[in-house]
């Protein structure tokens, strides 16, 4: 049978340009949600924003022409993807890259909405609310012919494959938040079912725009922030506060990734998806249980759980009742950078990095992902180890892996 | 002279830009295709932002067929403009370019200084006149 395993990681964030960084920054327990810079969020609910503004992502387009031709969330993808194929000492592009896919989630486009909006200019009388054809002529006047090559969703995937010459399956993921964590348990697929024996695969997003902002407020996800000391990966930095990166992994299957001798960061065992109301637990739970089911792992043997945690309710309270539910342990143990006390034998260490990375949107399933695999067994870890992500709209995606040398199936060359 | 020098380094400017290139790498002769690596998406963006920076309008297919100046339909005019073309730009690969160019091949001919050759004709022109192309006698 085949089987997907990670060989590389690769992930750009509001707390450094590199996994690396990012680890590192994390260890060190900083934070990346400051006041917002990138536009102004002060007719918002929230005045933060986790900004990712040290990358340089010419360094990673082949062609820096192209760069041009991108947002903000596929310049991250091209950046995390080439960062993650470098990190897997994968074989140099010699023009056969027919069986390396691409798979990346993304909630959307920033639109470019600055061009947007000098291109329908000045209109006090709202003129454009009320004569759709003088908005369209206004808008299509003004706006660059490259606009829709640039905001399509699949421009994250599409731009990964011509920068790394990936000309194998190539696909979008697009449920909002969970769609990175869904990206990689579909590449997972591909590689069993023979379509491709590498994929691409993650995440990635830009929510640090107002557009981005005024549509969360208006879906209410700037009320109900946890309290102050309250539960949640980061108890001191509660709130939904939007962020923008990319995670991606490069997939191999087993057998060809261990003939070319390749460092193997872990397994996927299972993935699985749900859609269900909007603020409730159960969406997730059979997320969660799908994943478990199709990896043949028992709830009780999981180790480790790291969540896209949304810090703020009803989404906080709906994640944590499915994970207590499904795996037997309550949420309120220490986030990353926190104290760790010994767990209880029969309780995992939930974790997750959006209190001080910020919510990554569509990257963020992906970069706890990366994260999980990038720390290796922990001390007192269990694996296999379960990562999931609750999205605002009733979306919800799990993931099952075993880290490499965990005894979980992982695996070490 | 002036005026031809401040629109060819304005053009130079819109060109180092939309084809992500100093402004030096950027010579009148410089071949936008061969010489540049401008593809079919280039000549969109480029020609949006000629026609935002100069506030005019260049209608499909002008860039290439006003800035050369080539119809492949008329072969005898074709001959002749390639002609003065070899004569203009001596540092063009003419060795890899089809003796009989169609409508494709044209693209590689445009030059910086093609491009302002024709917004200079464009510019000179009242306002509201049909666009000027030097492969057809001059309606005005």
């Amino acid at each position: 049978m085949r089987r997907a395993v990670v060989t590389g990681l690769g992930a750009v964030t509001p707390l450094g340009a590199t996994l690396d960084a990012t680890r590192d920054a994390l260890a060190r327990g900083e934070s990346a949600l400051r006041p917002a810079t990138l536009f102004d969020a002060a007719p918002f609910g929230e005045a933060r924003a986790a900004e990712l503004l040290d990358l340089d992502p010419r360094r990673h387009f082949r062609t820096p022409k192209a760069v041009k031709l991108t947002d903000r969330r596929t310049r991250f993808a091209v950046c995390a993807a080439a960062m993650a194929l470098e990190d897997a000492g994968y074989p140099e592009d010699d023009g056969s890259r027919e069986r390396l896919g691409v798979l990346v989630g993304t909630s959307g486009s920033d639109l470019l909405a600055p061009d947007l909006a000098r291109a329908v200019g000045p209109d006090p009388e709202a003129r454009c609310a009320r004569d759709v054809p003088d908005f369209a002529r206004k808008v299509l006047g003004g706006l660059s012919p490259l606009w829709l090559l640039v905001v399509l969703p699949n421009m994250a995937s599409a731009h990964v494959a011509i920068q790394v010459g990936a000309t194998g399956p190539n696909s979008a993921v697009m449920t909002e938040l969970p769609a990175g964590l869904s990206a990689i348990a579909e590449a997972a697929d591909w590689i069993a079912r023979g379509e491709a024996d590498a994929v691409l695969a993650g995440g990635a997003d830009c929510g640090t725009f107002g557009f981005a902002y005024a549509a969360f407020e208006q879906a209410g996800l700037f009320r109900g922030a946890l309290p102050a000391g309250g539960t949640g990966g980061d108890a001191s930095q509660p709130g939904f506060v939007p962020g923008e990166g990319a995670a991606v992994v490069l997939l191999e299957e087993e057998g060809s990734a261990r003939a070319r001798g390749a460092r193997i960061r872990g397994a996927v065992l299972g993935g699985g998806s749900a859609a269900g109301e909007r603020g409730s637990a159960e969406p997730l739970a059979r997320a969660v249980r799908e994943a478990l089911a199709r990896g043949g792992v028992d709830a009780a043997a999981v180790g480790t759980v790291r969540a896209a945690t949304i810090l703020a309710e009803p989404f906080a309270s709906a994640e944590e009742e499915a994970l207590g539910t499904l795996l037997g342990f309550g949420r309120g143990l220490p986030g990353e950078g926190g104290q760790t006390s010994p767990a209880p034998a029969a309780a995992a260490r939930v974790s997750s990095a959006t209190g001080r990375a910020g919510h990554l949107l569509a990257a963020a399933g992906a970069l706890e992902a990366v994260l999980l695999l990038s720390d290796g067994p922990g001390p007192g870890a269990r694996t296999p180890a379960l990562v999931c992500s609750l999205g605002y709209s009733g979306a919800a995606a799990a993931l099952v892996l075993a880290p490499a040398g965990s005894g979980g199936g992982g695996g070490t060359t | 002279m002036e005026e031809r020098r401040a629109l060819e380094a304005k053009v130079v400017e819109i060109l180092a830009d939309a084809l992500d290139r100093r402004p030096d790498e950027i010579r009148l002769h410089s071949s936008l295709v061969d010489d540049l690596g401008a593809e079919s998406i280039d000549f969109l963006d480029i020609v949006f932002r000629l026609e935002s920076a100069f506030d005019v309008r260049i209608p499909e297919d002008e860039i290439w067929r006003g800035s050369v100046g080539l119809d492949p339909a008329d072969p005898e005019a074709l001959e002749a403009g390639l002609a003065g073309l070899r004569e203009r730009m001596p540092d063009f690969r003419w060795d890899r370019f089809p003796a009989r160019p169609g409508r494709h091949d044209l693209p590689r001919l445009i030059t910086p200084e093609t491009i302002v050759d024709y917004l200079s004709r464009l510019l000179a022109r009242p306002a509201g006149t049909a666009a000027p192309s030097p492969s057809a006698p001059d309606a005005g």
